[in-house]
């Protein structure tokens, strides 16, 4: 029951993910750099419910995304799905009870994810690598560290309000450190 | 400062996470393989189409926050302005209304002008108009959507143009919107000639978001202002059509090498009307019995094997 919960609750979060990637994200664009709420969602919910769900979630958003952008389809999808995994694996044994690996995990899947895009993108198209990672793929990376500072915080305690309370947690607040 | 943490039962992800993971990871690099080795009319291109129609609708609200944006910055800016400024501006403000005065003058003038030149006639474009509903939601691709499609008569490869240029061509289309690739994109190349001199070249997006002019011989002077014009080689787009002006020649010292910067005509802003030229006969002033053609002839295959045009 409550991992069919936790999977609704997923869900939910990935379609507002992707409503306000599509929304916001093209009106806060800082020269021509967007953030992407995708990462920052795929990275807190894999740290905050380190399960396959969000794994799974991860690769349906990416690829939801993918069809929308119109990207390659796969490729987002493929890049989230690597991003979930690492994260969830990386906060089960560095810990997510304090903000500061917490960010940390994020901001390194943040990084992991625009900087493999812009190598595919590199890849794909004419764009030399200086281009494309130096002005798109760590300013966005940059700019998805900054939204995740914002919203880290929003998240987690909407992920402490939906958790379930069988299962009694190890510490009742994050510390700063 | 402290917040609750969400509580949940550390454990390691179970075997079959990893399973999982190169499950998805298959399905995502033959998804992806299967997209780059299917033409356009591919079952996935089918599916990014009706998906990137459904978004269409979230795509426009995304125009209202950019507008309220944009009215929030001139509220800021407004709020912030000190009495220099406050003079300045109210100097500034009789100067324009001088200006529209006489501007309302040109625009009578142009407007006869039109009446007479019939600019459509001319090049013989026939075209569905539309307005520019969604961009593109990533970094990488400069795209916009308009609000008309294949109902509509819209296929693949089409030219777009804005009000006063040209602005792009249309790389997907579905039943009732389609996408257009900007000529800023990084992928986006279009063939020109310099109005002035006839020199041809290449202009091409790119990651900063500039346009360049390149493939222009060395020897060729190029000055600010220059105007340039869609060659049509390549056959992605049409002959004659404005593309922009050359805003800057920088020189590198003791090469012959220069970056020529672009100024773009035409811009998609958001609920900006546009013209998908969807059919072009021979412009009055040159072959006058060549028969009428369709424009995404030659787009098409470009826009297909995503060359860009004139390399």
């Amino acid at each position: 029951m409550n991992s069919m919960r936790d999977s609704v609750f997923l869900a939910l979060g990935a379609c507002i993910a992707l409503a306000v990637q599509i929304i916001f994200a093209p009106a806060v664009s800082i020269l021509g750099s967007m953030p992407n709420f995708l990462v920052v969602f795929v990275g807190v919910a894999s740290m905050f419910r380190p399960s396959d769900a969000s794994v799974v979630t991860a690769f349906f958003l990416g690829m939801a995304f993918d069809l929308v952008a119109s990207g390659t389809p796969g490729v987002m999808a493929c890049l989230l799905t690597v991003a979930a995994f690492v994260s969830a694996r990386a906060s089960v044994i560095l810990g997510n009870d304090t903000l500061s690996v917490s960010l940390l995990i994020s901001m390194a899947a943040s990084l992991f994810v625009e900087v493999c895009y812009a190598l595919f993108y590199v890849a794909t198209t004419d764009v030399t690598a200086f281009d494309a990672i130096l002005l798109r793929g760590l300013p966005c990376a940059l700019y998805d560290c900054a939204v995740c500072l914002i919203v880290m915080p929003l998240l987690s305690a909407a992920f402490a309000r939906q958790a379930p309370r069988r299962s009694a947690p190890e510490s009742s607040t994050i510390r700063l450190r | 400062m402290s917040y609750k943490q969400p509580s949940y039962k550390k454990k390691s992800i179970a075997p079959s996470g990893a399973v999982l993971l190169a499950v998805l990871l298959v399905v995502s690099v033959v998804s992806a393989s299967l997209y780059g080795r299917e033409d356009q009319s591919g079952p996935l291109h089918n599916v990014q189409s009706v998906a990137g129609m459904l978004a269409s609708p979230v795509q426009f609200l995304g125009v209202g926050v950019a507008f309220a944006e944009e009215a929030a910055g001139d509220a800021i800016q407004n709020a912030t302005t000190d009495n220099a400024t406050y003079t300045a501006l109210q100097e500034e403000n009789a100067q324009l209304k001088a200006q529209l005065v006489q501007a309302e003058e040109y625009r009578l003038e142009a407007q006869r002008l039109q009446g007479l030149l019939d600019l459509s006639d001319q090049y013989g474009i026939e075209g569905v108009t539309g307005r520019v509903i969604g961009r593109n939601p990533d970094s990488w691709d400069r795209v916009v959507t308009i609000d008309v499609g294949s109902n509509d008569g819209v296929e693949l490869g089409f030219p777009v143009m804005g009000s006063s240029g040209l602005l792009g061509q249309v790389i997907e289309v579905s039943p009732l919107t389609c996408k257009v690739r900007l000529i800023d994109d990084p992928q986006s190349g279009v063939a020109v000639y310099i109005q002035g001199n006839r020199a041809e070249g290449v202009v091409k997006g790119s990651v900063d978001g500039l346009l360049y002019l390149e493939y222009v011989d060395s020897s060729v002077e190029v000055n600010v202002g220059d105007v340039l014009v869609t060659s049509g080689i390549g056959g992605s787009y049409l002959r004659g059509m404005q593309l922009g002006t050359v805003s800057a020649v920088r020189s590198s010292a003791g090469t012959s090498d220069r970056t020529i910067i672009v100024a773009p005509l035409a811009a998609a802003d958001p609920l900006e009307e546009v013209t998908v030229v969807t059919s072009v006969g021979a412009p009055l002033d040159e072959s006058s019995g060549s028969d009428e053609s369709s424009a995404g002839d030659g787009a098409q295959d470009s826009a297909a094997s995503g060359e860009t045009d004139g390399e």
